[in-house]
């Protein structure tokens, strides 16, 4: 099964609904990052819908990567953000 | 007699937009697909919470996807945070603040009845505070400083366990505990102790009939209380710690959480139905440290952790069984 990578903003009610949810496996990633399953008409009613904007899955990775190197420093750097959540990790979008 | 409609069946009929009956199947003639419809398990987006965190308490066994209510937590630069915040179903309102800031505090009962205990704030604690809708009041105090433990119940008859003992960076999993509490409204005291020692559990259920789930680091055990004592039932298929479990005791859904390696995450969901947990359709977004309650047929779940940016975040889902789609393919 085919994916796409896209970056939509997160509008809360509405943005994903039950049956696009069954249809479309709607994954996010952070940063407004989310790869949908390529279903036809389906897929491009979903992207129309949230004004979705196309990426490639290199372009979804490098930017990930970006935040991960500024997370990971801010966490090395706070003690209290130490005591309370893991150190971030590489996502490896697949 | 036999007729013929019981013998060669009923044709397909051709239909311009997807009808909503559940066994139905039909050609779609806008798409031109065949399509059936099936009851199935679904995450849509819900109202954004007003102050994104992870971390947070929530009254998961006595909550509603319509009535619920999550507090504390932990936000960046905040840090611990007493903010309180009730989901209706559609949006999110704030609500009395916690008498004290606290991240990895845990609660249960319903949204007028709600109890929070124990969670970091400074040091682990053992506080114990009652909302009854309006205002927060303190309660008894539980025997354990502990954050990040597992609750179930109800005001009057309510259950804590588990849940981190001692403090570290990063908690070690050696350092949970297995002691059980019991709250009469008034007063906690001991229950039977859990089979293991853990932190980053989630549970349900109530006094007598709860359900416990997972753990750090990657655990995957489940775990009934009848009152008096725990047993051992079926893992998770996907081991994992700081998940969300909501529902009963005999049909729950583990949503989400850290694993299958600690510190990834995972979007996987699985129900429960007494016997085994089954995977159903993932959480959209993976995360860790967030809030739950409903059934499974009508859930919500928010707030949480989504490294490595935003790290904290308001998005809510909420998990509905309903008429779905599916569309007949060759593969």
């Amino acid at each position: 099964m085919a994916y796409s990578y896209w970056t939509a903003t997160e509008t809360g009610r509405g943005f994903i609904t039950h049956q696009e949810s069954a249809d479309l496996k709607p994954k996010g990633y952070g940063l407004n990052i989310w790869r949908i399953r390529d279903m036809g008409v389906l897929s491009t009613a979903w992207v129309t819908k949230v004004n979705a904007s196309s990426i490639s899955k290199e372009e979804a990775q490098t930017l990930l990567d970006n935040a991960l190197t500024t997370s990971q420093s801010e966490w090395d750097a706070s003690p209290a953000r130490q005591e309370q959540v893991h150190r971030p990790v590489r996502r490896i979008l697949e | 007699m036999a007729e013929y409609k019981g013998i060669k069946g009923f044709k397909v009929q051709s239909l311009g937009s997807d009808p909503s009956i559940v066994g139905q199947v039909w050609y779609n003639t806008s798409s031109n697909t065949l399509k059936y419809n099936v009851l199935a398990g679904a995450w849509t987006s819900g109202g954004a919470a007003n102050q994104a965190r992870g971390d947070a308490g929530s009254n998961t066994s006595g909550g509603t996807q319509t009535s619920f209510l999550g507090f504390g937590g932990y936000y960046n630069p905040v840090g611990n945070m007493s903010n309180s915040e009730e989901y209706d179903g559609t949006s999110w309102t704030a609500t009395p603040a916690l008498p004290a800031a606290r991240a990895g505090i845990r609660g249960l009962g319903t949204s007028t009845a709600v109890v929070a205990v124990d969670g970091d704030g400074g040091g682990y604690k053992n506080d114990c505070y009652e909302y009854d809708g309006s205002a927060w009041s303190s309660g008894g105090s539980t025997s354990r400083y502990r954050r990040g433990s597992s609750c179930a119940g109800i005001e009057t008859a309510g259950l804590v366990c588990q849940g981190y003992a001692l403090t570290g960076a990063p908690p070690s999993p050696t350092a949970g505990n297995a002691n059980t509490e019991e709250y009469d409204g008034s007063a906690w005291t001991a229950g039977g102790d859990q089979l293991s020692h853990m932190g980053g559990t989630a549970g349900t259920g109530t006094q007598t009939a709860a359900i416990n789930a997972g753990g750090d680091p990657n655990i995957a055990t489940t775990q009934y209380y009848d009152g008096t004592s725990w047993t051992e039932q079926a893992d998770l298929n996907t081991a994992r710690g700081a998940l969300a479990v909501f529902g009963v005791q005999t049909s729950a859904i583990a949503a989400s959480g850290s694993g299958p390696a600690i510190p990834g995450m995972t979007e996987a969901c699985e129900e429960w139905d007494g016997s085994s947990w089954t995977t159903v359709t993932s959480y959209s977004s993976a995360r860790y440290g967030s809030v739950s309650a409903g059934t499974t047929t009508a859930g919500v779940f928010g707030f949480g952790y989504i490294p490595p940016s935003p790290y904290f975040n308001t998005a809510t889902e909420e998990w509905n069984k309903a008429t779905t789609a599916k569309t007949v393919t060759v593969s």
